[in-house]
């Protein structure tokens, strides 16, 4: 079932390709295309979004929901599926951000329901 | 080579060179007679003028600063605070060790007006106690009382136009070198802070190759955590703002900080030649 909403999302223009990975780094689902290493990505959204967590706890900011990564090459954007794991999708480099936030926010919602 | 052309003038004219028909040479005097007088044009066209500089300083600390470091002869010149943070700066950073002296001996005696110190390395450094800013001046040679007393008076000038013309920026930000050190922010704790974004910003690098442009952290609240590194050095920022607008918002604040960074000389300019400012940041502390 997750698999089928990450598969969904990667219709969305811009979406290269998505996973779930859960708090202590594994990977609960996957679709990526074979160029790319998802245990990378899943290591980036572990390690970077803990880190996002700490600053805007620091920060009294609230409770950290997405992480956006830009580089010249792409993007990765994390999000908080109930803080039991975190959905990541890497984007292209100029893709339309705002409708891909407001997709990636469904289906964390979606799959915060199947964990 | 202006100076030679005059004697070489006068030897023509006491006849110590072969003889040349009178009109070339009253020509060749009244040539070299009207570059000296452009010279000395040029000379007096350089005049220090607080006016001026107090005007250049309301649009561009940095260039206002580079104005007064050449005509007192200065090889650097920075400006700090009374927290210690840097608020110009041109030539480059000077050695931290003495700036924290400088701090030292501000808060050791209730009135002090300037320390003059001469280093081992024929360079003499002016530091000089402008209300509550601390000027530290480089130079070769040493500043007369004369330089040192223009300076008190006139700096002060310079600084507070700058000060007051400076662009807002209304929302929390942070300005830290690559080496965790603070530059400048708005925020609490923010010593602090800086070092663990600068632990987040490099852990986040090491994935992208030094690609990496932003980082921004979105909470429940709507506030975005938006970090950029530019020369080597992080700003962060945090904007309120609707998904649809957030990166607008971002790099509208990010250009308005770069900006003011650019003007009081501690980020180059963009098209500025490689080496100038920054990159020397990271050997800089403040606070």
């Amino acid at each position: 079932m997750i698999e089928k909403i990450l598969a969904d999302l990667n219709r969305v223009e811009g979406v290269v390709g998505s996973l779930v990975v859960s708090s202590d780094g594994l990977i609960v689902a996957e679709a990526v295309p074979p160029d790319i290493d998802s245990e990378i990505v899943g290591a980036i959204a572990t390690t970077v979004y803990g880190s996002g967590e700490r600053v805007v706890d620091e920060m009294e900011l609230g409770e950290l929901e997405q992480m956006l990564l830009e580089a010249t090459q792409g993007k990765v954007m994390i999000v908080d599926v109930g803080g039991e794991a975190t959905l990541v999708l890497v984007v292209e480099p100029d893709a339309n951000l705002g409708l891909i936030r407001l997709r990636a926010r469904e289906a964390a919602e979606e799959i915060a329901k199947q964990l | 080579m202006v100076f030679d052309r005059i004697v070489q003038a006068f030897r023509r004219l006491l006849g110590k060179e072969e003889e040349r028909p009178e009109e070339e040479a009253e020509a060749e005097v009244e040539e070299t007679r009207k570059e000296m007088v452009s010279r000395i044009a040029e000379i007096t066209a350089k005049k220090f003028s607080v006016e001026d500089i107090v005007e250049e300083a309301k649009k561009d600390l940095g260039s206002a600063l580079e104005r007064v470091a050449d005509y007192f002869g200065l090889s650097r010149m920075v400006i700090y605070d009374e927290d210690g943070k840097m608020i110009g700066v041109t030539g480059g950073p000077v050695n931290e060790k003495l700036v924290r002296a400088a701090f030292m001996v501000k808060e050791s005696l209730d009135h002090v007006d300037n320390i003059m110190v001469f280093s081992e390395e024929s360079k003499n450094y002016s530091i000089i106690f402008v209300d509550d800013y601390v000027v530290v001046c480089e130079s070769d040679a040493a500043l007369t009382d004369a330089d040192v007393f223009m300076l008190q008076t006139d700096i002060g000038k310079v600084i507070s136009a700058s000060v007051e013309a400076g662009a807002e920026i209304d929302v929390p930000y942070l300005v830290a070198d690559m080496a965790g050190f603070l530059v400048d922010s708005n925020m609490e704790n923010a010593d602090h802070l800086a070092a663990i974004m600068i632990d987040l910003m490099r852990k986040s690098r090491e994935y992208f190759e030094g690609d990496l442009i932003w980082i921004k952290a979105t909470t429940d609240l709507g506030k975005t955590l938006a970090m950029r590194v530019e020369e080597d050095v992080l700003i962060a920022f945090v904007v309120e703002a609707d998904p649809e607008t957030v990166d607008e918002k971002c790099e509208e604040v990010f250009q308005i900080i770069k900006r003011n960074l650019e003007e009081s000389g501690l980020l180059p300019r963009e098209g500025a030649s490689e080496g100038e400012g920054t990159s020397e940041l990271e050997t800089t502390e403040a606070g």
